[in-house]
Formats: structure tokens, C-alpha cells, sequence
């Protein structure tokens, strides 16, 4: 409150400009309603006439045929409700309408009773069909109660306008200079009330503006701080958003980056695998290669080795002949020994050098053994082999020349 | 890459198997099977031994050696002559010079007075073909036994090649006979060295002398002796150092062919009574006579086994004189030979196992060497005339009586190879083979 006070100590001028404004907006609706009543009512004027016409003529004819004439008002009702001024304008049309059947005095009384029907309507509320004008007037000033009471002063001054068209004027201006001063005093009344309710309507309409200010500052600020919320939310959305967008992006790329590592090591695994099974395969190809190429090598081999045998088994036969002859040449057998059997392990050098003689057993008797020994040494060096392969360092010496 | 190391461990495997396959048997030791050996003599060279003093000695015992191993047969001695160098020890010889000329075998030696008038001898035989020495030896000569050494040198030197002891000291008998007329003939019982020299004259009559037959101990002889003028004849013993004779056998027929037994108390003899001749046996310590065939046919010429179990003799119980055996106290009796014509005179060799003999075939008579294990018979001699084979006291030759142009002694080995004729002025018969003399 202190802060609308203080807002409005703020804004001073601007209250006064605002009841400045409401003052002369309601003097210019007062005004102006008279003015477009004025107008108004010669349109209806117009038409009423055209109307009139109409209703007096039937009404010579047929004087008591009012339901249709009951009836086309109805019609507007049922037609259009809130064509509230036009509808007020029917009922009065027809409040005239009864006001010129009957007397003239009873227009008096009917203002009167207008005016107790008007309050007698607040109360009873539609008594009969008759009475409508006074459920119509209840109407109007609940219009007007709810709409500034606008209509009921209008019909008012409508029905003293015409009283006074229509009767003498005593009455009239009596009643015209009481209604004067009843509206003067009215008027002052209603200026009075006007002015409070303007006051009040200003004050309010401070207050409301104060409080629409407020609102609206407070909605500013609200929206200020929805707006900032929001700008927070909106920015920690955002932010969050961005996160998560950038988490998911992240996770995706993660995602996305394992995935691929993972295709990529599973391609290579699989590359990796046919390379292995390719070198795999490669591999027992060579080794089927190898082998068949290792059997036929073999079987060269063999080949060569037999014929190389074939070849070394006939220069082995040569050197061992030469060996035997050279030896047997250089045997003395013992005068009389018989029966000599024995072996002797030679060991040669490669150019046939005699290292070493040794008798594995006697072969028979010392002298025997000696012949044999210097057989052996006579035979130094012995023979050399054809080819260097068939050397053999050890010689195994059989003496056997009786069996 | 890894594979391919592999596949050429492999392979560089497998072929070091292959390579080991094909090598491997000649990694044993080369086989080499000795069948046969030469014929030749053993060549040996024997260097004049030296004297310390640089005296000759009065007997060239080097040569005697030599002469006693050439006449063998079996060694092709070197001549003087052509030796390039005479060193008469080891660490002078240049072994490459022997062997370069072929010489296999080589003996230094040299001899020193021993102060007692004989000598010291030392001698070494060498390997040519190894370049060192094989054996050495040292001998002890009396003043008169330089001769002896010689032959000794042999002996030692024989046995080293052959294995048997050699008989260079043993001595020989037999019969020459001298004078070209009945009444001036002159038969000697000779005993010599084993090579002829040195004869001695045991016994002479100008009566036949017959069958000379050493006793096993070498000190005396029996042989037969006839009495023309008395007809008959008398086996006698002979002591050759004392020259003490011991009749045994005497009496009317005849009184031949006597053997000693082995252990030199029996003697094995021929008597004949009543034209018909057996085999005696008569006991040099009891003097009694045993008769141990009983045929009407001629049984002569016994043989004792070496063992003295079996007594071999000639006999015609078959015809023709053959060999028959049987024990030596009698009993069954046995044909040896069925080869040739006849075969007679028959002598074990000192083994037992070889049994000679005179063969008689187209080609005449010749010594013929029986192998009694399977009865296989070798010719070993010529002939025509051949005669009286002994065995040597080794057994490596025999010695017998050739009647060619001349009658001679020869002896040859007992595989026929090496034969060799002794030197005998004269008509020579019978000989007999000593003991081998130590």
C-alpha cells in the first residue's frame, strides 16, 4: 500500500491527469448521450411516426387487436436481447402507444406509477404483460444500475418531453420546473454522486491503475523475473540443452567414435583374421610346398646319394682293394703259422700317414702279430682314397688267410 | 618368414640325415680283410757285429747267423755288400737308408771281451718299417763258444720271426760212405751240425752201417750195424761222449730200423724170425724184448708218436709197403696212407700232428708230409730218389737223402717252399735229426 502510495506520490501528475481525464470523459458521456439521445431519438422519431401511423390505423379498425401488435414487440426480444437500446426504444414505443389510447392523465399517473412500478418491479418482477413497461423500466435501471443508469433517465425524459408536447403546461412546467429541480437537484446528486463516483472511479482507476501499475510492475517484474527465470530457465535450458546436446553430441560422437572404433576393430580383427587365415593358408601352402619340395629333394636326394653311393661303393671297392693288395704284398706270414685270425685298428692321416697300430688280440703268436704289425707299417703311408670323402681315418684290419 | 626358416631347418635337417645315411656306414672304421700274404723271404740285413776294441773276432758270428737263417729258406738275407752303412747299435742306425733298400729287419750288435777269454755279445733287431727296435739281446760266449753264439743268434733271431725255437745248435747224423771198391769202401757214422759242418766221425766199419737214430736227450745214438763176414746184424746204442756201445738186438735175421721212444728208455725195433719181420720193442732199462706185431708180412721202420702212445711202421701186410699205426704196447693195428705207389719210412713231426714219409709214384720217390687230422698228403720234396725224411727238432723242415747225380742231404720246409741242400762231400745216407741242442 505504502509502495502504491509512494508510487503514487511518484506519479502525482499523472493522477491528475487521469481524474482530469475520467472528469471530462464523464462530462462527455453525460453530454454526449444527451446529444446522441437527441439524434437518436429523431430516427426513432421517424420511424415511431411511420409506426404510429400504422398502429392508429389498425387501431380504428380493429381496437382491440393489440396481440399483434403485442406480438411485433416481442419479436425484437426474441430476436436480439442485447440490442438493449433498441429494445428500449420498442418498449417506450408502445408505452406510448398505451399512454395515447388512454388518457392523458393516466401518462401522470402512469409516471408515477412508472416510477413506483420502476421501484415496484425491483421488488415484484413481472406482474402481469400490462406492466411491462414497468418491468421494463426495472430493467432499464437494473440496465442502468448496471450500465450508468442511463436508459431509465432517458425514458424519463423522453416520457416528459412528450407529456409536455402532448398536455398543458402547468402541470407541465410544475412538474418540468419540479423535474428540474429534482433534476437540477438530481443532477447535483448525481453530479455529487458523479463526481464521488467519478472520485471513487478515479480512485479506483488509480487504485486500479496504481494497482494495474503494480500489477503491471509487478507483472513486469514478474515478467521481468519470468523473464529472467525464463531467460535463466530458457538460458539454463539452454545451457542444459546445450549440455545435454553437447553430452549427447559427446555421447554420440562417443558413441559414434566407439562405434567406429569398434567397426574399425572389428574390421581390422576381421582384416587382421583373413590376413592371418590368408597367411595361414599362405603358410600351408609353402609348408605343402615346402614338404613336396623337401620330398623331392629327398628323393634327389636319395637318387644322387645312391648313385653318388653307387659311384662311392665302386672307388670304396678300388681304395680297399689297394689298401689289401699293398698290405698283402707286405705280409710275411710266419714260417709254419696256421691258423691266424686276428683284427688290427689302424689310424691313418689323410695322405695315408700310419699314426697309429693296434692289435685287437693276438693272432696267434708274437710272431705272428709282429709279421702282421710290420705288414701293416711296411704298407706306410697307405694308399690314398679317389676322392677325399672316402677317407676314413680309422682302418679296421682283418687277417684271415686260412679260412 | 618364421616358416620359412623352419621349412629350411627341415629341409637343411633332412639332408644332413640323408648326408648321414649316406655316410654313416663309412663312419665305422674301413673294413679291410687280409687274405693272403706274399711268398717272399723275410728280408733282414745283419750287420757285422763290432768289437769294442776294434779287434776282428776270431769267429764272424754275424755271418753265421745269416748262413743259419738262409738256409732255412725263409729269409732273404742282405748282402753285405750293398749295406750303405754297418752300424752296430740302435741310435746309429739311419733307418730311412734300410728302408729305402728294402730292408725290413735289421740287427746291430757288437761284442766285448768279458775278461774270462770270451766275449759279450749285445745285439738288437730292428724294425726298418717302424724305425725302432723290436727286441734286444745280450749273450755270454765262451772262448770256444763263438760259434755256438752265432748259431744262438739265430736261434734267438728265428724264433723272434717265426715263433718256433730255431735248431742252429742241433746236429745231424748220418752214413757217408767213402771208397769206390767192395774191399775199400768205407762207411762212417757221421754226426755234424744241423748244416753239415763240423762232422764227427762216431763210428766207421767197412761193414754197411745203417739207420742212425738220435736218443730224445742228444747223447747217444742207436744204429744198425752189420757183420757181412757173419751175416748178421746187431742194433747198437751208442754213447757219443764216452763212445761206449750197448748192443740190444743181435742174433740171426735181422736187427734193424731202431726208433727211440720219447722218454728214451725204450727202443723200438725190427727183428726177423723166420722170414718173417715184426716190430719189437725192447726196454733199455729191463732189457727185455716185447714183440708187438705178430704178421708174416715185413713190419719195419717203426715211429714213435711224440706222446709215445702210438707206434707207426711200414708194412707189405697189404701188398705194397704202406704205413700202418697202432699202439705202442701192440695190438690192433691201422692203414695210414692209400696214396701213391708205396709209403714207407715214416717219422712224426715233434707236434704229432704231421707224419712224413718216401712216397712212391710215376714220379719216383719223394717226401710226402701227411696231415694226420684229415689225412691230407703234400709232396714236399723232388726226388727222384728220395729218402730217409726227418723231421727237424722244431718240425718247421725236414731233413732227408737225395740221391741225384751225388747222394746229399736237404732239407725243406715243411710247406715244401724253402728247401735247401747241406754241403757233404760225398755219398751221404740216412741222416737223422737231432735235438734241437738247448
Amino acid at each position: 500500500m505504502l509502495d502504491l502510495l509512494e508510487k503514487m506520490g511518484e506519479h502525482w501528475r499523472a493522477v491528475v491527469l487521469a481524474v482530469l481525464l475520467h472528469v471530462l470523459v464523464a462530462a462527455f458521456l453525460i453530454f454526449g448521450i444527451q446529444f446522441f439521445h437527441d439524434s437518436a431519438s429523431k430516427g426513432n422519431r421517424g420511424r415511431s411516426i411511420i409506426e404510429a401511423s400504422v398502429v392508429q390505423a389498425s387501431a380504428q379498425s380493429t381496437p382491440a387487436s393489440s396481440e399483434p401488435a403485442q406480438k411485433q414487440p416481442q419479436k425484437p426480444d426474441q430476436q436480439q436481447n442485447e440490442q438493449a437500446t433498441a429494445e428500449a426504444a420498442k418498449k417506450q414505443a408502445e408505452a406510448q402507444k398505451a399512454a395515447q389510447q388512454k388518457a392523458q392523465q393516466q401518462a401522470a399517473e402512469k409516471a408515477a406509477q412508472q416510477k413506483a412500478a420502476a421501484q415496484q418491479a425491483r421488488q415484484e418482477a413481472a406482474q402481469k404483460a400490462a406492466q411491462q413497461a414497468a418491468a421494463e423500466k426495472a430493467k432499464k435501471q437494473a440496465a442502468e444500475q448496471k450500465a450508468k443508469q442511463e436508459a431509465a433517465q432517458k425514458a424519463k425524459q423522453q416520457a416528459a418531453q412528450e407529456q409536455a408536447e402532448k398536455e398543458a403546461a402547468e402541470k407541465a412546467k410544475q412538474e418540468a420546473a419540479a423535474e428540474q429541480a429534482r433534476k437540477a437537484a438530481q443532477a447535483k446528486k448525481q453530479a455529487a454522486e458523479k463526481k464521488a463516483r467519478e472520485e471513487a472511479k478515479a480512485k479506483k482507476k488509480a487504485a486500479e491503475q496504481k494497482a494495474q501499475q503494480e500489477a503491471e510492475a509487478k507483472k513486469q517484474a514478474a515478467e521481468e523475473k519470468a523473464r529472467k527465470q525464463a531467460e535463466a530457465q530458457k538460458k539454463a535450458a539452454a545451457e542444459k540443452a546445450r549440455k545435454e546436446a553437447e553430452a549427447k553430441k559427446q555421447a554420440a560422437e562417443e558413441k559414434a567414435r566407439k562405434e567406429a572404433e569398434a567397426k574399425k576393430q572389428a574390421a581390422e580383427e576381421k582384416a587382421r583374421k583373413e590376413a592371418e587365415a590368408k597367411k595361414k593358408a599362405e603358410a600351408q601352402k609353402q609348408a605343402r610346398e615346402a614338404a613336396a619340395k623337401a620330398d623331392l629333394q629327398k628323393a634327389l636326394a636319395q637318387e644322387a646319394a645312391g648313385r653318388q653311393n653307387a659311384v662311392n661303393q665302386k672307388a670304396m671297392a678300388r681304395y680297399v682293394q689297394a689298401i689289401q693288395d699293398k698290405v698283402e704284398g707286405n705280409w710275411i706270414r710266419p714260417p709254419g703259422a696256421s691258423n691266424i685270425s686276428c683284427k688290427v685298428k689302424v689310424t691313418q692321416l689323410p695322405g695315408g700317414q700310419i699314426t697309429n697300430v693296434q692289435l685287437l688280440g693276438s693272432c696267434g703268436s708274437a710272431a705272428i702279430d709282429r709279421s702282421v704289425k710290420q705288414a701293416i707299417y711296411k704298407s706306410d703311408p697307405l694308399p690314398t682314397p679317389p676322392s677325399d670323402n672316402l677317407f676314413q681315418s680309422e682302418i679296421e684290419f682283418t687277417f684271415k688267410p686260412d679260412q | 618368414m618364421k616358416y620359412k626358416n623352419l621349412q629350411s631347418l627341415v629341409v637343411g635337417f633332412a639332408t644332413l640325415c640323408l648326408m648321414a645315411i649316406a655316410v654313416s656306414p663309412a663312419q665305422a672304421a674301413l673294413q679291410v680283410d687280409i687274405t693272403k700274404s706274399s711268398d717272399s723271404a723275410i728280408p733282414i740285413a745283419i750287420v757285422p757285429f763290432g768289437s769294442s776294441q776294434g779287434q776282428q773276432m776270431p769267429v764272424d758270428v754275424a755271418q753265421i747267423a745269416s748262413n743259419d737263417l738262409a738256409s732255412t729258406g725263409l729269409f732273404k738275407i742282405f748282402p753285405r755288400g750293398n749295406m750303405l752303412a754297418k752300424p752296430s747299435s740302435p741310435d746309429q742306425v739311419n733307418y730311412d737308408n734300410w728302408r729305402t733298400q728294402h730292408v725290413d729287419n735289421l740287427v746291430v750288435g757288437s761284442a766285448s771281451p768279458n775278461g774270462q777269454g770270451g766275449y759279450k755279445i749285445t745285439f738288437n733287431l730292428l724294425d726298418a718299417a717302424q724305425g725302432q727296435s723290436v727286441a734286444s739281446y745280450q749273450l755270454n760266449a765262451g772262448p770256444n763258444q763263438l760259434r755256438q753264439a752265432g748259431h744262438t743268434i739265430a736261434n734267438l733271431l728265428y724264433q723272434r720271426f717265426t715263433g718256433k725255437k730255431g735248431y742252429f745248435l742241433s746236429r745231424i747224423a748220418y752214413v757217408t760212405v767213402t771208397g769206390s771198391s767192395a774191399d775199400k769202401r768205407q762207411f762212417r757214422l757221421v754226426v755234424s751240425d744241423y748244416d753239415g759242418s763240423h762232422p764227427s766221425t762216431v763210428y766207421s766199419s767197412q761193414d754197411p752201417i745203417m739207420s742212425p737214430a738220435w736218443s730224445p736227450d742228444g747223447k747217444k745214438l742207436a744204429y744198425v750195424a752189420f757183420n757181412v763176414y757173419k751175416g748178421v746184424s746187431s742194433v747198437r746204442v751208442q754213447d757219443l761222449a764216452t763212445g761206449k756201445v750197448r748192443t740190444i738186438a743181435s742174433g740171426s735175421g735181422v736187427n734193424g730200423a731202431p726208433a727211440w721212444s720219447p722218454d728214451g728208455n725204450r727202443i723200438a725195433l725190427t727183428k726177423s724170425q723166420n722170414g718173417d719181420s715184426n716190430i719189437y720193442v725192447y726196454n733199455l732199462s729191463t732189457g727185455q724184448m716185447q714183440q708187438l706185431t705178430h704178421s708174416s708180412s715185413i713190419d719195419t721202420e717203426a715211429a714213435w708218436s711224440p706222446d709215445g702212445q702210438k707206434i707207426a711202421f711200414t708194412s707189405d701186410r697189404g701188398g705194397k709197403p704202406q704205413i700202418y699205426e697202432m699202439s705202442s704196447h701192440g695190438g690192433q693195428v691201422q692203414r695210414l696212407t692209400y696214396d701213391g705207389q708205396s709209403n714207407q719210412r715214416p717219422d712224426f713231426s715233434p707236434d704229432g700232428k704231421l707224419l712224413a714219409m718216401v712216397q712212391q709214384s710215376a714220379n719216383g720217390f719223394r717226401i710226402a708230409v701227411m696231415n694226420l687230422a684229415n689225412n691230407n698228403v703234400r709232396v714236399v720234396s723232388d726226388g727222384p730218389l728220395d729218402d730217409s725224411p726227418a723231421f727237424a727238432p722244431n718240425g718247421q723242415a725236414i731233413l732227408y737223402a737225395t740221391q741225384g747225380s751225388s747222394n746229399s742231404l736237404a732239407t725243406v720246409s715243411v710247406d715244401g717252399k724253402a728247401k735247401s741242400t747241406l754241403s757233404q762231400a760225398g755219398e751221404v745216407r740216412e741222416p737223422a735229426w737231432g735235438p734241437l741242442g738247448y
